[in-house]
């Protein structure tokens, strides 16, 4: 770790280290002669803990809020009729062969889809981010 | 500059937190020591950080991983120590307040809770300076007027110079007692060299 050809560094270093050939007694009494005010060490390294789960909290409710954000947005893709969720389906279906691919190991026939999973599966395909917001919309709703 | 040790069992959070509340008196007063006496040698390259900042940026760095906590191996006092060493060195070596931005400040979580450390591709600034080689110089002057005429003193002094452990130091022909009398006498007269 230290640059032993670093003199002062050397200096610095084996200066830190010799506190710990100190007795309990000696330390004390370097403190009292030093006439220093002792540092509420565990106070410090308590704050910095704190202050570094509050950075941790911060930046997972920043990723909630972005996915909550894309959730919201994907949500206002996908049409309120089921008919016109399928024909959504089907258009990114037709435009993506190896999500048809897919689809059809995991359903079967995707055609039999029930209305009511329509629009779980169509946020899920959204997600994906594999289909371009325009080639899917530009079909939104037409029957 | 800081170096992983990827060989190191991660430690959680909370066994951090736990180790700090288990520290005892003499740990406490180990870390402050160590804490006021690497300021006191750099303060004049500290740029305006002290104590708290030092501690503060240790602890730091083991909670974000990027200085792994080997807690089988050394107390959490012990790590903390020689991360205090570390940043102290590191600070030594940079040429301004802006290049010295507290490393902890700029971490950067990943979503896989990975640590990015967006300085670690700055390393330009680790060579020792013009600035710090004249204070070093001014220091060494100071104490060697100061150690003089108290010959162990003097040989203490060259053997951390040279960077040799106390143990090294005392087999070079002095006694237990004799080092530590010595080694008393040191920091109590360093302090005011500092000081000045």
């Amino acid at each position: 770790m230290s640059d032993k050809s670093n003199k002062y560094l050397n200096f610095l270093n084996g200066f830190a280290d010799s506190v710990f050939e100190m007795s309990p007694d000696e330390v004390k009494e370097e403190l009292a002669e030093f006439g220093e005010s002792r540092l509420p060490v565990k106070d410090i390294l308590r704050k910095s803990a704190k202050k570094f789960q509050q950075r941790k909290l911060l930046a997972a409710e920043q990723v909630y809020r972005e996915r909550r954000l894309e959730y919201f947005k994907i949500q206002q893709r996908i049409p309120e009729r089921a008919e016109d969720q399928r024909h959504l389906l089907m258009t990114i279906l037709d435009r993506n062969p190896r999500l048809r691919e897919q689809m059809t190991l995991q359903h079967r026939d995707y055609t039999d889809i029930p209305d009511d999973d329509l629009p779980e599966l169509l946020q899920e395909i959204l997600a994906l981010d594999v289909i371009p917001e325009s080639s899917a919309d530009n079909d939104e709703g037409a029957p | 500059m800081f170096i992983k040790d990827d060989q190191a069992t991660p430690v959680t959070t909370q066994e951090i937190l736990t180790a700090i509340d288990q520290l005892t008196e003499q740990e406490e007063l180990i870390l402050e020591r160590t804490a006021r006496w690497l300021v006191r040698f750099i303060k004049k390259r500290a740029f305006g950080f002290e104590e708290e900042d030092l501690l503060h940026e240790a602890i730091t760095l083991t909670l974000v991983g990027q200085r792994r906590w080997c807690k089988n191996k050394v107390t959490l006092c012990k790590h903390l120590h020689g991360v205090m060493k570390s940043i102290a060195d590191h600070w030594w070596k940079s040429k301004s307040r802006q290049s010295l931005t507290l490393e902890s400040d700029l971490y950067v979580e990943t979503e896989n809770s990975d640590s990015i450390n967006p300085m670690q591709n700055f390393k330009d600034d680790e060579a020792t300076d013009a600035e710090a080689k004249i204070i070093e110089e001014e220091h060494f002057a100071k104490i060697k007027q100061l150690t003089q005429s108290r010959e162990f003193a003097l040989l203490i002094i060259e053997g951390i110079r040279e960077g040799m452990t106390g143990k090294e130091i005392r087999e070079l022909g002095l006694t237990k007692t004799q080092y530590e009398t010595e080694m008393k006498w040191i920091r109590r007269n360093l302090k005011l060299v500092f000081e000045k």
